[in-house]
């Protein structure tokens, strides 16, 4: 933990998909730990560092709103792109929205605020120049400036998250005391092997979610 | 979550000794007809006997457990040991119309026989050789000669069939213990690739396929899918079909099995509120369960409550003859069922427990499930999802009805079901003509305590507006809603807004009763009016009361002076009554009024209109007797 960091992530929306119900989207009543990273990514991610989500703190009770809206049902087919690369040309890679509408439903969670702790490691991409203090500060700095890469999200792109550092000593709400179990949790896709899912059990403990380090046996695939 | 909620309950119930759950690998479906095979010879046909109940005009056929049924999306596909008439007997209607002839239906029994020789090849058993063999031998062009020639009952053709087998007690094929061994097997061999199933947590075969519900009000009939990657867009990773979300096909055969039979229609766990079919659970033993369900139903039903806006018209006298009104309901009960709901409810609005009303297995530490779903297209979506200790939700059902309160008008000892209130709102008093997520938003607020949603009490003042009824259930919901957002504790707001107060002082509210006084005068003065002020104005003068109310004050003066010449103890009634409303406003009319003014304007007119009503003509009476001092302290 000598590395670790703390931020503050707050904002009146937020969708933290299950993947069961991704289609008509209901959200998982708590950040999932791949959400937070990649907020933190989206403040200062280099290929020198990984981070590592180590305890997410639940600050506000948990509501759920309904929203509808409209959507598009396909993507652009694979083949399509590499026949217009192949051709060096982009005629026919399009789609039209009026023609390929898809309303869905997405239940979300409303006004939610988290403290994220996390720290990073060094990777094998590291080199002499990479070392912890130096990322860290990095990290620290831009946290203060509230500067970022892409506009960190709560879940999905359309609910952006506000941020900074933890100021003062939030406690979680008194709704959230007691144990939650919160069922099998997504972890995080394990993209070296075949994009593949991985779970946890998660638990809420007065409003904290101890997430277990990645080799843990609690991290299933 | 709702998954692993439903699958658990789908065991409870099973270990409770549920009989009706379908067991894995089953599925319930309406059995038409069933083909006799003992009596059948090679070149003959075999006899159809119609099954279930043809006695009533609309025949019902018979439910039955049998092989679970595959799921058609397009083409071909047959199911085991049961099937509609096209796949086991080749023969089906040209069209839709009851009257259109049979024609063969070749590909779909090709599809039935294949299976069976495939799936059940190498059977020893006598029967399932007998089926064989039967299919192996006919044909579906024999199917129509059979029909056409009376063979084969009409009725049959399209419906669904199962085979029968044996002499003296004749049984069901797919009951034997042989066919359930192939089936096992059957299903063994199709099971999808091995995964970690993300709602139990063990290792096990993956559903491609989720089940089909049926059941949720505006779905396709044949039933729409929970969980669904249907479209290219909502797969991710190149993940396909169910491998995007691997769930076991244990708990999805569990979750729909349950869920299917929550959602039956004749069930006592499911209600409908707005566009979402909504279904309650417990997780008491299995009667308990039961009846906790129905009482909560009904809470939020039409059975039970106001059902129009005449308030005093249907009370709970008229309902205890049973030849009340009965409200188009999807909810069948017997009048004595209903009489039992009807006391639990009113011990619930009075006070009682869910234990002491209704069932001791109802302690307030049972959890409870509340799920609305609604329809798109071949999907469901989530309308709302709820779960809480039973206690603390009949606590909050019981605030909400609190919450309405008016004197006079609405009484929580008669509750109101959330059903009447959606009416009220509604144009033309169709629910269909409601935004589509109100009826959630409003359970959720009565289930949880929480605030009303914004757009109840603006639509509320629409309706006002547009047609005029201020109705008292209007105007209890606009007083509800104002309460809740008062943010003030349930204890505090006891008495708030229920009945006229006079020392109110929010200009609104002030208004509201000037301008039902202001009409009262209008109607006094003169009698037989077609349209009053009220009808000509009440919605600008709710809306921008400094434009309308110099203009209204000045009309009244003229109708004050009418009165006067013939009636001039009311007269004076009147202009003291006037001036005590008068004092309390500001000398500048607001401009306009928002939405939480506009709904105090509309419950000050209701309070100072009932307060009229009830009280003025004993002291109008007094003030004609030239008494007109009593009037002032009015509320003495």
């Amino acid at each position: 933990m000598a590395f670790g960091v703390r931020l503050h992530v707050t904002g009146p929306r937020a969708l933290y998909t299950r993947p069961e119900m991704k289609v008509e989207r209901v959200s998982y009543d708590v950040m999932t730990p791949s959400a937070a990273r990649g907020i933190i990514e989206a403040i200062h991610w280099k290929p020198a560092i990984r981070w590592r989500i180590d305890r997410i703190i639940v600050l506000n009770p948990i509501r759920f709103e309904t929203i509808r809206r409209n959507e598009v049902g396909s993507k652009i087919a694979a083949g399509v792109v590499k026949r217009a690369r192949a051709a060096g040309s982009t005629a026919g890679v399009y789609t039209i929205v009026e023609e390929d509408r898809q309303q869905r439903a997405s239940v979300v969670l409303r006004d939610v605020a988290y403290i994220i702790e996390a720290h990073f490691e060094l990777t094998a991409a590291a080199g002499p120049s990479d070392n912890e203090g130096k990322h860290l500060d990095i990290f620290n700095r831009r946290l203060a400036r509230g500067q970022c890469y892409q506009q960190p999200c709560l879940g999905t792109r359309e609910f952006a998250a506000d941020f900074g550092p933890v100021e003062g000593d939030p406690v979680p709400h008194a709704d959230l005391a007691g144990t939650r179990d919160l069922g099998w949790m997504l972890y995080d896709i394990d993209y070296a092997h075949g994009m593949q899912p991985r779970f946890f059990r998660a638990r809420m403990v007065d409003g904290v979610i101890t997430v277990p380090p990645p080799q843990s046996d609690e991290v299933v695939s | 979550m709702i998954l692993q909620q439903l699958s658990e309950y789908y065991d409870r119930r099973i270990e409770g000794g549920d009989t009706d759950l379908p067991e894995e690998g089953m599925s319930e479906q309406a059995i038409d007809a069933a083909v006799d095979l003992e009596r059948f010879q090679p070149g003959g046909v075999p006899p159809v006997l119609l099954l279930g109940d043809r006695s009533g005009k609309k025949p019902k056929p018979l439910r039955m457990t049998v092989p679970a049924a595959i799921k058609r999306t397009s083409g071909v596909a047959a199911n085991f040991l049961w099937d509609k008439s096209a796949y086991v007997l080749g023969v089906k209607r040209a069209g839709k119309t009851p009257d259109a002839g049979a024609v063969a239906a070749e590909k779909e029994f090709e599809a039935f026989r294949q299976l069976h020789t495939e799936a059940l090849a190498g059977t020893e058993d006598r029967a399932l050789l007998k089926l064989l063999e039967f299919l192996e031998d006919w044909t579906p062009e024999r199917a129509v000669a059979a029909v056409e020639a009376g063979e084969i009952p009409i009725e049959a053709v399209d419906g669904n069939l199962i085979f029968r087998f044996g002499r003296g007690t004749v049984r069901d094929l797919h009951r034997f213990r042989a066919a359930r061994a192939a089936w096992a097997a059957r299903r063994e061999a199709v099971a999808g690739a091995a995964g970690r199933c993300l709602v139990s947590g063990i290792v096990a075969p993956i559903a491609k396929l989720h089940p089909s519900i049926k059941g949720v009000r505006g779905a396709q009939t044949a039933g729409a899918s929970l969980v669904s990657f249907n479209l290219s867009a909502f797969t991710s990773f190149g993940k396909e079909q169910g491998a995007n979300a691997p769930i076991s096909e244990r708990v999805a055969f569990a979750y729909g099995a349950v869920l299917n039979k929550l959602l039956a229609p004749d069930g006592a766990h499911r209600v409908q509120i707005g566009d979402a079919t909504t279904v309650f659970w417990t997780d008491a033993p299995n009667p308990a369960d039961d009846t906790a369900s129905r009482v909560l139903v009904n809470a939020v039903s039409p059975t039970y409550g106001l059902m129009d806006e005449d308030a005093g018209a249907e009370v709970d006298e008229a309902g205890e003859d049973g030849t009340a009104k009965k409200p188009k309901i999807d909810l069948k009960m017997s009048d004595e069922e209903a009489k039992r709901v009807r006391t639990a409810l009113s011990a619930l609005a009075r006070g009682r427990t869910m234990g002491e009303a209704i069932s001791a297995d109802l302690h307030p530490d049972t959890r409870l499930w509340v799920l609305g779903l609604a329809p798109n297209a071949a999907r469901l979506a989530l309308r709302f999802w709820y779960e809480d200790r039973l206690g603390d939700a009949v606590d909050h059902v019981r605030q909400h009805w609190h919450d309405l309160r008016l004197d006079p008008g609405i009484d929580p000892g008669r509750p109101v079901s959330v059903y009447a209130l959606l009416k009220a709102l509604a144009p033309q008093g169709k629910l269909d003509n409601l935004p589509p997520k109100l009826g959630g938003d409003i359970m959720r607020a009565v289930l949880s305590g929480r605030p009303y949603p914004a757009n109840m009490a603006a639509l509320a003042l629409m309706r006002i507006r547009a047609d005029g009824e201020i109705s008292a259930l209007r105007v209890a919901m606009l007083k509800a809603w104002l309460l809740r957002r008062s943010g003030k504790e349930p204890l505090e707001r006891e008495g708030d807004l229920v009945s006229l107060d006079p020392a109110e002082t929010n200009t609104g509210y002030r208004l509201g009763r000037l301008f039902a006084v202001l009409e009262n005068l209008q109607r006094a003065a003169l009698p037989g009016l077609n349209a009053t002020i009220r009808d000509r104005f009440y919605g600008a003068a709710s809306a921008t009361p400094g434009s309308i109310f110099p203009v209204l004050m000045r009309g009244s003066t003229h109708h004050a002076a009418k009165l006067r010449k013939d009636r001039g103890g009311l007269a004076h009634w009147y202009d003291t009554t006037i001036a005590e409303v008068i004092d309390g406003l500001p000398s500048n009319l607001p401009r306009h009024l928002g939405v939480e003014d506009q709904g105090r304007f509309a419950i000050g007119y209701f309070h100072q209109r009932q307060a009229m009503m009830t009280r003025a003509p004993a002291e109008v009476k007094a003030a004609e007797a030239g008494e007109p001092a009593a009037v002032g302290d009015d509320d003495a």
